[in-house]
């Protein structure tokens, strides 16, 4: 029976260690670009019957059931971590492959295998091919094309790509479309700032930036992380006040172990 | 004097017990919508009878932003509904999300519960403008489209409750109220933390530790006495 309270707070313990965890790969992360911060969610156990045990010798007059019982809890756990998906500030780069997205969507990137992911990074180049991709080599979707007559791209807020020629004459490459989901907190992070769909997050809408809620594209500029590090650090200080609160606990029953332990002197 | 040190072994056990409901709080300092446990008494009723009194502190937590459409959060006297194993459950933790057939779903799996009961948006999310929205009385639209209302109950503190893990409620009997809309707004993008106070259970924890060795101590007192009383005999 005593163990319980020791297993809870070991659970407790245990919680907020991973949540430092959490904590730690925010700050490390400060300046990656488009980075969305990440917050660990706990749940409580479930809860056990505890009978408050009738274990003195029956007082007269005083009707004693067994049916005395408390719930108590057992602990906590880890369900989830889930992204803050809270705009980063927009940082001036003056490179004109830098778009930032402020507002709700993210690009679509196609990855070798045909299959899409999505990022909010936005410092894009171009190949060998000409074709305008992420710092990784990922191919954005819809799919642009540079040849080596352009001098300069000119996007739009709605995403229009205007390419100037070096003969002074302007046309128009294409168009960058975002994607948006009902349910961003759903997505998968994958790393290297890119998310894949799930079924959580719900079906990738395409769409048009600046319309129907999408967000608008800002040449020239990149969306920095949006982590707070005051905030973390202040995230930081309560867990590890959490932790050692817990470990109270453990310390308050080992002592009344041991004074139950020494009641036979 | 032999009844006395049951009665001081009783204390003890009983104030065990109590550090167990408070280390169980402790633990759950960040679970969102978590409510605090008090620490049980022991009351005589009017019938001579033993009777184990274990309240919830349902006071509101803290309500912190997350910017995520179907992170909710309740604000006054209401919970959200959801579809339990065994009838309906009741929780403040509003982290939602929808399930692979369409259906809002609470962190456990399970759905989360509309007038109309379960609410599926399949229908509509292939909607260009699906922007999900939720108003204060807990109107779920997509874009412009009404999809059902969120039931909020409010329930009846006469009642007894069970306490489920995913910090959920289930009422013994049944029994629940629909909330009235004056008592509770829905804010969405928002969590409820946790309302346990860490300072306030640090030292219930020590009020309870010394009240546990105070027992202890009454029965090393009262064990002495009848080592002494056995002595008188003695010749």
């Amino acid at each position: 029976m005593p163990t319980t309270a020791l297993n809870t707070a070991a659970s407790g313990m245990y919680a907020q260690q991973v949540n430092i965890e959490v904590i730690s790969n925010n700050i490390a992360n400060v300046n990656t670009t488009g980075f969305k911060k990440n917050k660990a969610q706990f749940q409580d156990l479930m809860y056990q019957d505890v009978q408050i045990n009738p274990q003195t010798t029956p007082t007269p007059g005083i009707d004693e059931t067994t049916s005395n019982t408390i719930l108590v809890g057992t602990g906590v756990q880890n369900s989830s971590t889930s992204k803050i998906f809270k705009q980063g500030d927009i940082v001036n780069t003056n490179n004109q492959l830098d778009l930032a997205i402020q507002g709700d969507g993210f690009f679509q990137i196609q990855k070798p295998d045909g299959t899409y992911v999505y990022t909010r990074d936005g410092s894009f180049q171009t190949n060998a091919d000409g074709n305008i991709t992420t710092a990784d080599g990922l191919l954005l979707d819809p799919g642009l094309t540079v040849d080596d007559k352009v001098t300069g791209l000119a996007i739009g807020r709605d995403g229009t790509v205007e390419a100037h020629q070096n003969d002074g004459s302007k046309f128009v490459l294409g168009n960058i479309e975002l994607v948006r989901f009902i349910n961003p907190a759903g997505l998968k992070p994958l790393g290297d700032n890119l998310y894949a769909a799930t079924d959580a997050a719900g079906t990738p809408i395409l769409g048009t930036p600046g319309q129907d809620g999408f967000g608008d594209i800002h040449q020239g500029y990149l969306e920095s992380s949006n982590v707070d590090i005051v905030e973390e650090m202040i995230a930081m200080i309560a867990a590890q006040r959490a932790y050692e609160m817990n470990s109270k606990t453990v310390q308050t029953v080992q002592q009344m172990m041991s004074v139950a332990n020494n009641l036979q002197g | 004097m032999i009844k006395g040190i049951f009665l001081a072994g009783r204390s003890m056990d009983s104030k065990f017990k109590s550090i167990e409901v408070i280390g169980n709080n402790l633990a759950n300092v960040n679970t969102n919508g978590y409510k605090k446990a008090m620490p049980f008494t022991e009351v005589i009723s009017q019938f001579n009878k033993v009777e184990i009194q274990q309240a919830t502190n349902y006071s509101q937590g803290n309500l912190v932003p997350t910017g995520n459409p179907l992170d909710l959060s309740v604000n006054g006297d209401a919970f959200f509904a959801i579809q339990g194993l065994d009838g309906m459950d009741f929780t403040r933790s509003g982290k939602l999300s929808v399930s692979d057939d369409g259906f809002l779903i609470n962190d456990q799996g399970k759905k989360v519960l509309g007038t109309n009961g379960p609410i599926n948006l399949n229908a509509y999310l292939l909607d260009k403008n699906q922007a999900i929205k939720i108003s204060k009385n807990g109107e779920i639209r997509v874009g412009d489209t009404y999809v059902d209302k969120l039931l909020l109950v409010k329930l009846d503190p006469s009642d007894k409750f069970t306490r489920k893990d995913g910090t959920s409620f289930s009422s013994v009997d049944g029994r629940y109220f629909m909330a009235d809309e004056s008592d509770y707004q829905v804010s969405q993008g928002y969590l409820e933390e946790s309302n346990v106070n860490p300072i306030q259970e640090m030292t219930n924890m020590i009020k309870v530790h010394n009240e546990y060795d105070s027992a202890s101590k009454m029965v090393i007192y009262l064990d002495k006495s009848l080592a002494e009383a056995n002595e008188i005999g003695k010749v």
